[in-house]
């Protein structure tokens, strides 16, 4: 869950026209608080970019490293590393519209 | 910062910006409770103050298992999965995490109600535990053994589940091979089985111990125990007979020791009491390593077989002895028939070369004792054979015991006589003993014993006839002081050609055919015969029981017939007729000595000649004539007015009841059967008036 092998794998059949989104989510392992986060996350992007994100889920708990070197002071996180600028959005990922917003997506209807 | 550097001041304030955003966002989240861990240099801090020990703790737990580890929410999203899922479902989690359970895999069940009962037991315990099927995403099925426990959390509104599973597919795999193997094995048994049961063999199996490892269910039948009584037992054991044990113990070991099959045979006493014998081949089964493992051993029942082999081994000795009999009896039969010839040869020598009166009748006498040697052993011989051929009847009548001994004796006196024995008839032998019978057949009866009797007694012995009244029964026996029976013998001296003594049997002229027709003609006469010796060298005692007849009227017969000889002719005339020269030359001769008048004739159309010429009282016509037969004769005779009061008696080899009616029919007065008694045609000849019937 940790390696960043996992970014070549999704966004194969991404439409041409529109940039891939690639994000990583921060959790400290099985909590109730990174199941959320992780579900959420899903559904989101699921709804509203689907076919053109990648999603890594990593697990602090099993790699505490991984949180020094990318600057991770809480779990869960998640990080738009693409596009730039990175976006960064801590807590349970239970208030989309915020992270729509902030992942400059617009929501997508129904 | 490094990556600020470079870039315009608006983007700069952008980006500063939103680093605020963020840490404001990052505050408002902790102090939430959005966040459950935050991270100072290399140390996670979990936040969940209730729960951080047991979940670093399930944490790492779950991460090392070996097991799959997958959790779900309540909408069945895939929340956890560890390395060991990640490898046996071959996704990696980034990939699956969030996405329906249905990423990972699917579920098949073995049987229809196996989704049912797991959904019962998670609703009613919270767990189950069983196996199935994991379906990958990619196709590929995995054999598990899968524990699904509810995944409750306090801060969720609903239940998610753990679903840990074990890939069992290889043992899975190995254990449908061993399933399809057992059940090869089993098919194979139950063939065995089918084929050992339906079998006429019996099967049984044996380990080194000598004991039953298998016995088919036919036991039973033989033992009266079912197999079970025989199993892990040996033979002492299941308590079968100590020889039958001690045999099979034998058979066993050698099979065991040598490694080489063998045939044995047995004999087992059913419980009906019944002896079977039985055949079995014992068979050395060798295990993987090379020794006898086990002997089997396929037992059949061979007891028909035997008797019937036993059987035809009797009947076949039976055999062999009748034809060794016959082979023996022509032998003594061409010896007797030649042994009077020769005294005969030497008479005759004597009476060509001796003018001599007295040598002449000393030779004569000698050739007639020898012409009545053989005549009667012919006679024995014929009547054995028409008896057997049911061709004799009895002329039966009242006769008395006396008169018949005193016809037998005279009849075997010349034997008795040239053996030098002394005849002694017992007192009390007394005439009033009457039977129903024929004459001439118990005549034969008691001198074929008398006979007897002089043959098997050394010269110069003791003969006793005596006859008496035993109840209803008229006896008569007949006891030697000659060479005895031995007492093994003695069941068989009535039988034919049955000779105590061969060689001195031989010597003194016999066929075993006397006794043999004794024991006929006593029973025709509803009597029995026995004999009874006290050993060899101390004579015989025959004893002939006849059904007695009240003693009333004398018999007619009971007068001794030859003193009535000489007068009966009276001068009548009597033709003969038979194409046989000597029977008719010698008949006539014998009647002329009575006083007869006779005339010859040797066929049919002669006989009518003779009989114009002649004219005789009475006409004696063999039956079987050539040119006209005595049938013919006789009709024409009586159709013949000068003829038709004419005595006819009728002489044939025949004496059924068809064959005296048939000559009634042609015309005959009586029919008498040859060999002729003479007596029997004197007293027929005697006892007619003939001037009463109108003399021609």
């Amino acid at each position: 869950m940790t390696r960043s092998a996992h970014r070549h794998d999704a966004g194969a059949g991404a439409p041409a026209g529109d940039a891939l989104v690639v994000l990583s989510l921060y959790v400290s392992g099985p909590t109730p608080r990174s199941a959320r986060a992780i579900v959420n996350v899903r559904k989101l992007c699921e709804e509203n970019l689907p076919g053109r994100y990648t999603l890594a889920v990593i697990d602090l708990s099993q790699t505490p490293a991984l949180a020094a070197q990318h600057q991770i002071i809480a779990a869960p996180t998640l990080v738009r590393e693409q596009p730039l600028p990175e976006r960064r959005f801590i807590g349970d990922m239970s208030n989309a519209q915020r992270i729509l917003a902030g992942l400059d997506v617009v929501a997508a209807a129904g | 910062m490094a990556e600020s550097q470079g870039l315009d001041p608006r983007a700069e304030l952008q980006a500063l910006r939103s680093r605020l955003a963020e840490a404001e966002q990052t505050l408002e989240a902790i102090r939430s409770g959005e966040v459950d861990a935050l991270i100072v240099g290399d140390d996670v801090y979990t936040l969940d103050s209730a729960n951080a020990a047991s979940n670093r703790l399930r944490s790492d737990v779950l991460a090392q298992m070996k097991d799959a580890v997958v959790a779900v929410d309540a909408e069945e999203r895939v929340i956890y999965l560890n390395r060991a899922a990640e490898a046996q479902y071959g996704q990696a989690s980034s990939q699956v995490l969030g996405h329906p359970l249905g990423h990972l895999f699917a579920v098949r069940w073995y049987r229809v109600d196996d989704d049912a009962v797991a959904a019962t037991a998670m609703r009613d315990a919270g767990a189950w535990r069983g196996e199935c099927v994991h379906v990958r995403h990619d196709g590929g099925e995995i054999h598990v053994e899968s524990t699904v426990t509810v995944l409750r959390e306090a801060s969720a509104p609903a239940d998610g589940r753990l679903i840990v599973s074990r890939d069992v597919s290889e043992r899975y795999r190995a254990a449908a091979a061993l399933r399809e193997a057992m059940s090869e094995l089993g098919r194979s048994q139950r063939e065995f089985a089918t084929l050992v049961e339906n079998s006429p063999f019996i099967f049984t199996r044996f380990d080194r111990d000598l004991r039953h490892v298998y016995v088919s269910p036919l036991i039973e039948q033989v033992t009266g125990r079912p197999p079970s009584a025989f199993i892990g037992k040996t033979h002492e054991e299941a308590g079968m007979p100590a020889a039958l044990a001690s045999q099979w113990r034998g058979l066993l070991r050698n099979a065991f020791d040598t490694g080489s099959s063998s045939d044995a045979r047995f004999s087992f006493s059913t419980r009906d009491g019944e002896l079977r014998h039985f055949e079995a081949r014992l068979i050395p089964e060798i295990s993987a390593e090379g020794g006898v493992e086990s002997v089997l051993s396929i037992a059949s029942d061979v007891t028909e077989r035997e008797v019937a082999d036993r059987e035809r081994h009797a009947a076949e000795e039976s055999l062999r002895e009748a034809d060794r009999r016959k082979d023996v009896f022509l032998a003594t039969l061409a010896h007797e028939l030649r042994n009077p010839l020769a005294p005969i040869g030497n008479a005759l020598q004597i009476m060509r070369m001796s003018a001599d009166s007295t040598a002449h009748d000393n030779a004569r006498g000698m050739i007639e004792r020898q012409l009545r040697q053989l005549v009667h052993l012919v006679d024995d011989l014929l009547d054995v054979s028409r008896i057997s051929q049911g061709k004799v009847e009895l002329r039966r009548q009242r006769i008395e015991l006396a008169a018949v001994i005193a016809n037998a004796i005279e009849t075997s006196r010349p034997v008795i006589d040239a053996g030098r024995h002394e005849l002694v008839l017992a007192p009390g032998s007394g005439p009033e003993i009457v039977v129903d019978g024929d004459m001439t057949r118990l005549t034969q009866v008691v001198a074929n014993l008398l006979n007897n009797a002089a043959k098997y007694t050394p010269s110069g012995g003791r003969i006793t006839v005596a006859a008496r009244r035993e109840g209803g029964q008229a006896v008569v026996t007949v006891a030697d002081t000659g060479i005895g029976i031995p007492a093994d013998r003695l069941p068989d001296v009535f039988e034919m050609f049955a000779q105590v003594d061969h060689s001195f049997g031989r010597s003194q002229g016999g066929l075993g055919i006397g006794l043999a027709l004794v024991k006929r003609l006593v029973e025709m006469h509803g009597g029995t015969v026995s004999a009874a010796s006290e050993g060899s060298g101390r004579g015989s005692r025959f004893e002939v029981r006849l059904p007695a007849e009240a003693a009333r009227e004398r018999s007619r017969a009971a007068a001794a017939p030859s003193q009535r000889r000489r007068a009966a002719g009276q001068g009548a005339r009597v033709l003969v007729a038979d194409d046989n020269r000597d029977s008719a030359d010698s008949m006539a001769a014998m009647l002329s000595l009575m006083g007869f008048e006779t005339a010859v004739a040797y066929d049919g159309d002669e006989a009518l000649q003779v009989a114009a010429a002649l004219r005789p009282h009475a006409a004696i016509l063999d039956i079987g004539m050539p040119r006209l037969s005595g049938d013919e004769v006789a009709r024409r005779l009586r159709a013949d007015e000068q003829s038709r009061d004419m005595m006819l008696i009728a002489l044939s080899g025949w004496g059924r009841e068809d064959d005296r009616r048939r000559t009634s029919e042609a015309g005959f007065d009586h029919h008498l059967v040859k060999p002729l008694d003479i007596d029997a045609l004197v007293e027929l000849l005697a006892a007619t008036d003939f001037d009463a019937r109108g003399t021609p």
